[in-house]
């Protein structure tokens, strides 16, 4: 084959921002967007939790996601603001790790999902944790979350646990149910308001 | 290395270990009844009656091995004749020259027993006949049994009819033994079986020779070897041996569609490598990919089937995608109807391969996520274009109720917001021509999408069941890679029947054209009880097609000319133009 | 998908001289069966079982060589990505016990693991139970001295017959070939480097 290849090594300059998209101040009267990521082990419900966000939809047989799915949704936050998140919901199997950098650069925020009934997602969600500490744009806000709530009776890792470990690292942490919908919203306009400067606990009292 | 004698251990093993060797002792009936000693597959309990219970080992009334010798242009082939349950009495060792499987040649009327008698004695002492062709013919049967056994042997977890009835099995592992995919069942429960294939695949390969065929009864066992991966077909169906043999192939292309070759360079690396890791998700597109050759003669024909549509709405989605393709930097661009083409936008540099547009409609169509986003950003590797690098295709669905999907491939991994903003011009573009409701209108007639033989003309082979021996066919226009075939209808309306339209296909395929594409002949008419079915090649077209078994070969030859005449007359609304 | 773990597949050879009852170790240990008779072996035996380790469920693909000249016809595919290699001699037996060495050397020569020193082998001291350790020739402690002298290997005296020790062996199989587990390397594939690129040639090389 002639095809010359070159090493698909995380550009530094490398993302997907859009043409024009900038992340400069958005001028009088536009919009705010909010270019968040989704990472997290395969089967920990990332793909749930967006659409559950996005069309309030739950499939309990949902698909594998190839490659990551982009959606956008604009939404009204507690505190009247519109803004339009932009949701990179990425794959988790491991073929694609190396392709991550892409997406959480230039990201404004970080969601890192894992599954309550699974001690090793939650290992794995530790490992994401490092690698944004690492590679990652400094002011990214992460937030850890605990998705699968409602399975009480699986539970491997206790809310404590989570809350520990973000407090540790400086992040969010939420505990959600993409198949009751609960807190899923949540996790979106705490990090909506993080990004606007407003006071996290503020926010979490307002919202809960 | 022309003997079996492996000398490297023999220099410190206790020689009593021959003495021990229960080999010779047992008749073959017991050394079958344990599967020889190619045991396997199992979990927790292996009963020694597990061969006669898997394989039907004594309906089967033959094995033939085929091996490829390494500097060997015959095939070794042994054929153990078995009968009723009792011990083989006749096998015959058809010697290759150079083949390792039998270097001296046999005698063709060897008792098998007594191969294996003499294969227990020393090699030093041995007498008639030599125990290097002794041994040669015992493996050979061995491998034969073990294999046919072993084929349709069910790993015990996997204890179902379901599983041992299925037409068709591929099997991936690595050639460490480690499973990498299965069509059927789970990886982890055929873990023994997929060690005996790797060690009957080894065992072969480390004689310089390799291994190819195994024809068990109905089963046709397939082997292929990929750099450090083994694929294996199983199947049932009759479909010829080159048919199994690219199926294969294209399991492993697909593969690479999905992990590039770096796959295999690290896997070469470590062979302890778990490699199911990395397929995580795709079995499903995978599985399917396998099950569309039981309907597709996409493969077979290294073609693709358009979406039959009016010319100008043609023309408007090809002009769409021209652009798209030009503004966004892609590559391709490609609209899908369901596995049909719309249309396609290439470079003419860099035409798409066929088997890359097969293996890229295969993982877009096969992957569920894409079809629940919104917009989808995914590696592909398009092993005919460059099997060690990915392309991006962005994916959306245009409209999932017909399955009208747009796909665009970029060498840019950041292409994404250039390629999202193109396909929304596109999709507008589309719009305001009425394209989407053009290819929903083209959807719902009769045929979907497809020639329909009951609104044919009678000239062409056309009309009802019953007024026509005409039951199905596939026209294949070489120059353009696409082919067009109707719709199944009355008598052929039933999965029973459809499923064997595509086997009866590829027999007359593979009966027509050589292993390196050339046709041998212009015509082949076969008819059996069931079917007639012609292989007809013109100037400009293929033509395959199936009749009523009581059509003669003249009818059927005069009814493809007519129908191909008629075809010619469509071409503008059945085929895809060349790109500009 | 809670409690979701990976299952593993470990890949396990059994190595040691004819006769030292290999075969019937592993059969005792996935069947619970015990054959007295002698079963020889073209090739190799394969024998597939799940087991628990800690809270991973693996799938054991045992591989059983004939412990004779004749499974050398797998050649380096029988050793080829094995997790762990199992040395199996007869208590009764001084030759079967010397042979260790050779079994080893040829696994590592063969199996060429990248970390030599530390691939994990277990051996076996098999048949205790014969003649109620009459026949004994070799001692523990001088098969504890070997396995030291080779960097700490695991040790075992096991009876298949009696199915002494063979859970347990095989448990200590199961762990150590687990934490042999090398850090996988980042999967990472090249792009196409279109402006590097030339027009692909369109050659007719197989996919």
């Amino acid at each position: 084959m002639g095809c010359s290849t070159s090493r698909a090594a995380p550009p530094e300059k490398a993302d997907l921002r859009g043409v024009g998209q900038k992340e400069a101040e958005p001028g009088p009267g536009a919009i705010p967007r909010i270019k968040l990521v989704l990472l997290g082990d395969s089967g920990v419900g990332k793909s749930c939790l967006v659409l559950r966000y996005v069309r309030g939809q739950f499939d309990p047989s949902s698909k594998v996601t190839v490659g990551a799915a982009f959606m956008s949704h604009s939404v009204n936050l507690p505190d009247g603001t519109t803004v339009k998140f932009e949701i990179w919901d990425t794959a988790g199997q491991e073929r694609y790790a190396s392709l991550a950098p892409l997406y959480y650069r230039g990201a404004s925020a970080a969601a890192v999902v894992y599954d309550i009934s699974s001690g090793e997602s939650f290992q794995k969600a530790k490992h994401w944790v490092s690698e944004l500490q690492k590679n990652a744009s400094g002011n990214i806000a992460i937030i850890l979350v605990g998705n699968k709530s409602d399975l009480t009776e699986q539970r491997e890792v206790t809310t404590e646990a989570g809350q520990e470990y973000a407090e540790r690292n400086s992040m969010l942490f939420i505990e959600t149910s993409a198949k009751t919908a609960a807190n899923v919203a949540a996790i979106f306009d705490t990090v909506a308001m993080k990004l606007a400067g407003n006071g996290v606990t503020a926010v979490l009292d307002r919202i809960s | 290395m022309s003997s079996f004698e492996a000398p490297s251990f023999a220099a410190w093993e206790p020689t009593d270990a021959r003495g021990a060797d229960g080999l010779g002792k047992g008749s073959d009936e017991e050394e079958g009844q344990e599967l020889g000693v190619w045991r396997g597959g199992s979990h927790e309990s292996v009963p020694t009656s597990a061969a006669g219970s898997s394989l039907d080992s004594h309906a089967a009334s033959s094995y033939e091995l085929r091996c490829i010798g390494g500097d060997a242009p015959e095939t070794a082939l042994h054929q153990l004749g078995q009968a009723g349950g009792s011990p083989p009495v006749q096998s015959s060792l058809d010697t290759g020259t150079g083949s390792d499987v039998g270097t001296a040649g046999a005698e063709p009327d060897d008792d098998i027993s007594a191969v294996e008698a003499s294969e227990a004695v020393p090699a030093s002492a041995a007498a008639v006949p030599a125990p290097g062709e002794a041994e040669a013919a015992f493996r050979a049967s061995s491998l034969g049994r073990a294999a046919s056994s072993a084929a349709v042997q069910v790993g015990q977890n996997e204890d179902s009819l379901e599983w041992r009835g299925r037409r068709k099995h591929f099997f991936v592992l690595s050639n460490a033994g480690r499973p990498v995919f299965t069509a059927h069942g789970s990886e982890h429960a055929l873990a023994g079986f997929m060690a005996i294939i790797d060690a009957m695949m080894s065992f072969v390969k480390n004689r310089g020779d390799s291994l190819e065929t195994i024809r068990a009864g109905k089963h046709t066992i397939v082997f292929l070897e990929r750099g450090p991966l083994y694929l294996v077909a199983v199947s049932s169906t009759g479909e010829p041996e080159a048919a199994l043999k690219l199926q294969l192939d294209l399991l492993h292309a697909h593969l690479l569609a999905i992990l590039t070759d770096n796959f295999d360079r690290m896997l070469a690396r470590n062979p302890r490598f778990e490699p199911r890791r990395l397929l995580g998700g795709t079995e499903d597109v995978l599985r399917r990919f396998l099950a569309s050759f039981d309907t597709s003669p996409s493969a077979m024909l290294s073609a693709f089937e358009p979406l039959r549509l009016a010319a100008d709405a043609r023309h408007t989605v090809l002009l769409a995608l021209q652009s798209a393709v030009k503004r966004s930097e892609a590559v391709y661009g490609v609209l899908l109807a369901g596995e049909r083409v719309v249309g396609l936008a290439q470079p003419r540099a860099h035409a798409l391969h066929a088997a890359d547009l097969l293996l890229l409609s295969s993982f877009v169509l096969g992957s569920d996520s894409f079809r629940a986003a919104a917009e989808s950003f995914s590696p592909i590797c398009l092993p005919r274009f460059n099997p060690s690098a990915f392309l991006h295709a962005y994916v959306h669905y245009l409209d999932p109720e017909s399955g009208l999907c747009l796909v665009l491939l970029s060498p840019q991994q950041d292409a994404f917001h250039r390629l999202a903003d193109s396909a929304a011009r596109l999709q507008r573009q589309l719009a305001e021509s009425g394209v989407p409701q053009a290819i929903s209108a083209a959807l719902k007639v009769p045929g979907r999408g497809r020639l329909h033989i009951p609104s044919m003309p009678a000239a062409a082979g056309g009309g009802a069941v019953g007024t026509t021996a005409l039951q199905h066919f596939i026209y294949k226009a070489p120059a353009r890679g696409q082919y067009v075939m109707p719709d199944f209808t009355a008598p052929l309306s039933v999965p029973e029947l459809q499923q064997e339209v595509m086997p009866a296909y590829a027999r007359v395929h593979a009966a027509m054209f050589s292993e390196a594409g050339h046709a041998r002949q212009r015509v082949h008419f076969t008819r059996d009880d069931s079917r007639a079915v012609l292989a007809y090649i013109g100037a400009e077209y293929e033509v395959y097609a199936q009749f009523d078994a009581l059509l003669d070969r003249n009818a059927a030859v005069a009814t493809c000319q007519r129908l191909c005449a008629w075809i010619k007359g469509q071409h503008a609304e059945l085929f895809v133009p060349p790109s500009f | 998908m809670a409690g979701r773990t990976k299952r593993t597949l470990l890949k396990v050879i059994i190595l040691g001289d004819s006769g030292v009852g290999k075969t019937s170790l592993m059969n005792q240990y996935v069947n619970k069966k015990f054959s007295s008779q002698y079963k020889a072996t073209i090739g190799a035996d394969f024998l597939t079982k799940e087991v628990q380790v800690d809270d991973r469920l693996v799938t054991m693909q045992i591989w059983d060589t004939a412990g004779q000249e004749r499974f050398q016809s797998l050649g380096v595919a029988f050793y080829r990505g094995a997790d762990c290699c199992v040395l199996v001699y007869d208590v009764n037996s001084q030759k079967t016990f010397e042979n260790l060495d050779n079994w080893r050397d040829e696994f590592l020569i063969q199996a060429s693991p990248s970390n030599p020193d530390n691939f994990p082998f277990v051996v076996l001291g098999n048949k205790v139970d014969m003649d109620e350790g009459r026949s004994r020739v070799v001692t523990e402690k001088k098969a504890k001295q070997w396995c030291t002298a080779k960097g700490g290997i695991p040790y075992f005296e096991t009876s298949a017959k009696e199915d002494l020790n063979v859970d347990s062996a095989f448990q200590c199989i199961a762990r150590n070939a687990l934490k042999n587990e090398t850090e996988e390397e980042l999967y990472m594939p090249d792009t196409v480097d279109m402006n590097a690129q030339a027009i692909p040639k369109r050659n007719s090389s197989c996919c």
